[in-house]
């Protein structure tokens, strides 16, 4: 029919869909947002425009009862859209269906009356007739239960982070990121001689978790370190725990692994390398006999991939990339909470970025993973920034493998709008806000925000060619402001000169 | 030169030793006497790439202040060399690494060139003053016969492109990272593709000489928008990336 039309209707029509895509996305952002109390003050979301998943590909025997307003969603949507949030709806259902019981016993027959406690039935269940359970008879038909549980479109509660983490003084590290170089110094010493003082009359049950305690704290302190005198600090960190048998306890030894990542992410090369293998040897030493510890190790293992990654160049780095998505994946499955799901949506959005072009395909579906992922990590309150950053980021990278421009332009906005309604913003935040104001046209505030980052410290290429890209098309706009694109084009000039 | 009785106290504490105080009359001893520390950003970026065990060659000694880290970075196992030919200046850079027990270290007072020869300084280098013309001993890097090499530091200028010549042998059998400072417009781009031809790839590293986080804490900077154009080089072949600098 389409082939029938002309081009005049043909775009018109899919113009429609992809507006209607981008108001049914916004609906079920603002239906999300509505479970927590951070996202509820927020403005309605979009969702990028993505294909499918293909593990995450619906069949038609696949599912028999999709939630009514996802099946209203997805008739309403149309084209590239459609693939998108079925598959969303979908995962969303299957993980639901990970903590039921998978025994038919264990659920009503098709003869019980409704559960009352659900809320939502299906409408087929009122009128199945009990003649179409067969009884008596070799041909008997098992007992089956024939209206799924309900489904709920509203994304469950994360798992928190695991409650050694949340302690005041882990808090208190947090804290001194925040503060100037001297109050931060002063915190840090301070704490750090409260843990040793309390390590030091601890008995030996307590003394692993005290001595990851200290670690941290003693890694925080040498993160704000110069280059030097911050290698001395670590080896002095790693001599200072030699011997100890605490440290071979796995909470201490979650420690250390996050201090060898750390160090490494400072250094080059083979001596990077050498970090990393020292991490990958005290990853074998962490216990996978339960759930929570083995998702664990397997984020450890997935995070030193990922940084032998950036070691690496072309197919290795790729390879390494894919083994560190194969490890927080399954860590994901293990623990879904929103940091591996972060995790999971960061890396896959990596490797759609380090795609060819001529793999266009695959890095489209590492879009369509990462944003699954991106979603889930959005409503843990803590993540949703660094989230809203990732779909961001996510939605920039679709939009330059995708052929057309058909409500990319919108979506992008809208995600750019949410984001810096979320907060202070870290550089990666900023530098995908900066590439999507200069994908909207507003280029003055794209040269601004990457004059922040270069005013934190950061000069990659990449922010360097943004910057330089803004103030060129803020220069060819019309009654631009003349005196602040000179400051801006100073300010690039002399970020680039010392390099 | 001023003299020597004008400075007090004897001894410079620096961050990573003692220095013996000498004439302020150079931006390296300066730095020492003020900050505590010679272009440090030198060292941050260095210290990413050096580990334990390694054996590092400076040609320039700048008064062993770099080489008080090294010796420390590298440890008992590995061992700093020194090249300076100047004598007074090769006496100033012993007495720190005698004073400060460096037993890693090992000083050696020769020019590093393409063959060995003397020369009269001043003709390998541009300079004035007393020791222009003073006679230098000029050796290979191939000659020093080390065991290893993982790092080789050039802070001498109008230096580079013949010490290489040098240590052809050298530079194949442990293909060393390569850190330099380039001499002046004239020659950078000389340097920069004598380098290249060794199939090394070659990043652009202009560190500012004042550290706002110096040791001595001075807030003053004595030398305002001052930098070294220095380049860092790194076989083709191995897994040195520094993307955030500008590769040349």
């Amino acid at each position: 029919m389409t082939a029938c039309g002309g081009r005049e209707q043909h775009e018109e029509e899919r113009a429609r869909r992809a507006r209607q895509m981008r108001d049914v996305s916004r609906m079920l952002d603002a239906m999300e947002a509505d479970t927590t109390p951070a996202a509820s003050h927020g403005a309605p979301m979009a969702a990028p425009l993505l294909p499918p998943h293909p593990a995450t590909t619906i069949t038609p025997d696949d599912d028999p009862s999709l939630p009514l307003l996802a099946i209203g969603a997805i008739a309403v949507a149309g084209g590239l859209a459609i693939p998108a949030l079925a598959t969303f709806a979908w995962r969303r259902r299957k993980r639901l269906f990970v903590p039921r019981p998978s025994a038919s016993s264990d659920r009503p027959s098709a003869t019980d009356p409704p559960l009352t406690s659900a809320p939502v039935t299906h409408p087929d269940r009122t009128m199945l007739p009990p003649t179409w359970v067969y009884c008596g008879s070799s041909f008997e038909t098992p007992r089956i239960q024939v209206a799924d549980d309900p489904v709920s479109l509203l994304v469950v509660p994360m798992a928190t982070a695991p409650p050694a983490r949340a302690d005041p003084w882990d808090t208190c590290v947090r804290e001194a990121r925040a503060l100037p170089r001297h109050d931060a110094e002063a915190l840090l010493a301070r704490v750090e001689n409260q843990v040793r003082a309390t390590l030091d009359d601890a008995d030996d049950r307590a003394r692993p978790m005290l001595l990851a305690q200290w670690m941290r704290i003693r890694l925080a302190r040498a993160e704000r370190l110069s280059g030097a005198t911050r290698l001395f600090a670590m080896r002095e960190l790693v001599a200072a725990i030699e011997g100890d048998p605490a440290a071979n306890d796995p909470v201490a030894i979650d420690a250390r692994i996050e201090a060898q990542l750390a160090w490494a992410s400072w250094m080059r090369g083979d001596a990077a390398a050498s970090r990393l293998a020292e991490a990958e040897r005290l990853c074998t030493m962490l216990r996978d006999d339960d759930s929570r510890s083995a998702a664990l190790a397997l984020r450890r293992k997935g995070q030193i991939f990922v940084q032998r990654a950036e070691l690496a160049r072309g197919r290795q780095a790729l390879a390494d990339m894919e083994r560190a998505q194969t490890c927080f994946d399954e860590a994901h499955t293990l623990s879904p909470d929103a940091e591996t799901a972060l995790l999971v949506a960061r890396t896959a959005l990596h490797r759609a970025r380090s795609l060819s072009p001529a793999d266009a395909a695959d890095a489209a579906d590492a879009c369509a993973h990462a944003l699954m992922h991106a979603f889930l990590a959005e409503h843990e309150p803590d993540c949703r920034a660094e989230a809203l950053a990732c779909r961001l980021d996510i939605q920039l990278v679709y939009a330059a493998l995708a052929a057309d421009d058909y409500g990319h332009a919108g979506v992008t906005a809208s995600l750019g709008r949410d984001l810096e309604a979320a907060g202070p913003l870290a550089p990666a935040a900023r530098m995908a806000l900066a590439e999507a104001c200069l994908r909207e046209g507003d280029h003055a505030k794209a040269a601004g925000l990457c004059e922040s980052i270069w005013g934190d410290g950061g000069a990659q290429p990449r922010l360097l060619n943004l910057w330089r890209d803004a103030c060129d098309r803020w220069g060819r706009s019309e009654d631009h402001d003349r005196p602040a694109l000179a400051r801006s084009l100073r300010r690039l000039a002399i970020a680039r000169s010392t390099l | 030169m001023l003299p020597l009785a004008s400075v007090t106290p004897p001894f410079w504490s620096t961050r990573y030793g003692i220095a013996a105080a000498v004439a302020v009359d150079d931006p390296v001893t300066r730095s020492l006497q003020l900050y505590g520390e010679w272009a440090e950003h030198e060292t941050i970026l260095l210290s990413g790439l050096i580990e334990e065990g390694h054996t590092v060659l400076e040609f320039g000694g700048d008064f062993a202040a770099h080489a008080l880290w090294m010796s420390h970075v590298v440890g008992p196992k590995g061992e700093v060399h020194i090249a300076e030919p100047r004598r007074i200046r090769f006496q100033q850079a012993c007495a720190n690494v005698a004073i400060n027990g460096l037993g890693n270290v090992f000083t050696h007072p020769v020019w590093l060139g393409r063959d060995k020869s003397s020369a009269a300084l001043d003709t390998m280098t541009p300079i004035d003053g007393a020791s222009a013309n003073e006679k230098i001993r000029i050796v290979t890097i191939d000659s020093l016969r080390l065991d290893a090499l993982h790092l080789i530091k050039v802070n001498q200028p109008h230096a580079l492109a013949n010490m290489l010549a040098g240590a052809s042998e050298t530079l194949r059998t442990y293909r060393p990272l390569l850190y330099a400072r380039l001499s002046g417009l004239d020659t950078a781009q000389a340097e920069v593709d004598a380098i290249k031809a060794l199939g090394y790839r070659v990043w652009s590293h202009v560190p500012y000489l004042f550290n706002i986080d110096n040791h001595a804490g001075v807030e003053a900077n004595i030398f305002p928008g001052m930098v070294l154009q220095n380049v860092i080089a790194a076989p083709a072949d191995s897994r040195f990336e520094f993307a955030e600098r500008l590769e040349l």
